[in-house]
C-alpha cells in the first residue's frame, strides 16, 4: 500500500481519536476513585458506603459458602468462610454502633440486623478451622 | 579541647547506634504474619519486604493512647506499636504510607501525620483485637490530643484490620 496524504491523514486522525478515548477513560477512572475517596470520608456518604460494603461482603461470604459446599479447599486464608465471615461482622457492627446505628434506627433496619447479626455469631463456631460441604450447604439455606 | 572531642565522639556514637538500629537485620517471623512492609524500605526478611508477627511487633516496644473512636462515640485505651517505630526498624523512608486492610480499605497517610505518633494497636481496653473485632491491628490517632486530628480527613485514616504498609516515595 502506498502511503498518500489521505492514507496518513486517516492515520493522524485515527491515532488522535484513540488518544482521546485513552485520555477519556484515564479522566473518568480518575474521577470514579475520587468518588469513592469521597463516599467513604464525607460523613453525609460514609452511611451509604458502609452500607454497600457490608452488602459486598455479605455477598462475598455467600460466595465462599457456595465454594465450601461444593467441597472445594482454599489455598488462600482470606477465602475462606470463616475469615469473610469475621470481616462481614465487623461491618455489620460498624452498622450498629453510634451515628450510624442511629441512622439504621431511622430506616427502621435496626431490629433485623441485630437478628442477623446474632444469627451469624452463632455460626462462628462453625466456620472454625475447616468446615465440611454439608455444613456449608446447611448454611447457605 | 577534650570536651569537644568527647561531645564529637558521643555524637559518632550515637549516629552508628542510630544507623546500626535500622540497618539491624530483621529476623524471620515465626508466628503468623500480622503486618508486612513493602516499598521504600531498607531491612526486609522476606524477598522486596518485611514481616511483621505479634512478639515482633510487641518487641519495638509497647505504647498506649486513649482516644475516642468517632463511628461509635466511645473512648478506648489502645495498647500497641508507634507506626513510627515500625517504620523506623526496616528504615523505611518515604512520602507516604499507604495503608491497607484485610477488608480492601486503603488509604494513603502523610508522613507528616508521624508527628502525632499515631499507634498501631493491639489491643483495646484490654482486650487483644480479633479480625471480627477490627484486628489484629488498628491505626489510631490520638484524636483527643490535638483538635487538628479530629476531621473526617484524619479519622479516614484510622485503618482497622490493617495488613500492609506500602511506603512510597513524594
Amino acid at each position: 500500500m502506498r502511503l498518500t496524504f489521505k492514507n496518513y491523514k486517516a492515520a493522524l486522525i485515527t491515532l488522535a481519536a484513540i488518544a482521546v478515548l485513552a485520555v477519556s477513560l484515564t479522566f473518568t477512572v480518575w474521577r470514579l476513585l475520587n468518588v469513592e475517596e469521597d463516599l467513604r470520608r464525607e460523613e453525609t456518604h460514609a452511611n451509604l458506603w458502609q452500607v454497600s460494603q457490608t452488602q459486598f461482603e455479605a455477598s462475598i461470604l455467600a460466595e465462599s459458602l457456595a465454594r465450601a459446599a461444593a467441597g472445594e479447599t482454599f489455598a488462600d486464608r482470606e477465602q475462606t468462610p470463616e475469615f469473610r465471615l469475621a470481616i462481614l461482622i465487623s461491618r455489620m457492627a460498624i452498622l450498629m454502633d453510634g451515628l450510624q446505628g442511629q441512622v439504621i434506627e431511622k430506616v427502621g433496619a435496626l431490629g433485623s440486623l441485630r437478628d442477623a447479626y446474632l444469627q451469624l455469631t452463632y455460626a462462628e463456631p462453625l466456620l472454625k478451622d475447616r468446615i465440611d460441604p454439608q455444613t456449608a450447604q446447611l448454611l447457605r439455606v | 579541647m577534650h570536651r569537644l572531642t568527647l561531645l564529637t565522639a558521643v555524637i559518632a556514637l550515637a549516629g552508628s547506634l542510630t544507623f546500626s538500629y535500622a540497618a539491624e537485620p530483621l529476623p524471620a517471623a515465626k508466628g503468623e504474619v500480622l503486618l508486612t512492609v513493602t516499598g521504600e524500605i531498607d531491612v526486609t526478611n522476606a524477598p522486596g519486604r518485611a514481616e511483621f508477627d505479634r512478639a515482633m511487633l510487641e518487641a519495638l516496644g509497647r505504647k498506649s493512647l486513649t482516644a475516642t473512636f468517632v463511628i461509635s462515640g466511645k473512648t478506648h485505651l489502645f495498647e500497641g506499636v508507634s507506626l513510627r517505630s515500625v517504620l523506623e526498624r526496616v528504615g523505611g523512608k518515604g512520602a507516604t504510607v499507604r495503608a491497607s486492610a484485610w477488608n480492601d480499605y486503603e488509604v494513603d497517610i502523610p508522613w507528616d501525620d508521624l508527628k502525632y505518633d499515631p499507634l498501631i494497636a493491639m489491643s483495646a481496653d484490654g482486650q487483644i483485637l480479633t479480625l471480627r473485632d477490627k484486628g489484629p491491628l488498628w491505626i489510631v490517632y490520638p484524636r483527643d490530643d490535638y483538635s487538628v486530628l479530629r476531621d473526617d480527613l484524619h479519622d479516614s485514616r484510622w485503618v482497622w484490620q490493617l495488613n500492609r504498609l506500602r511506603i512510597a516515595r513524594p
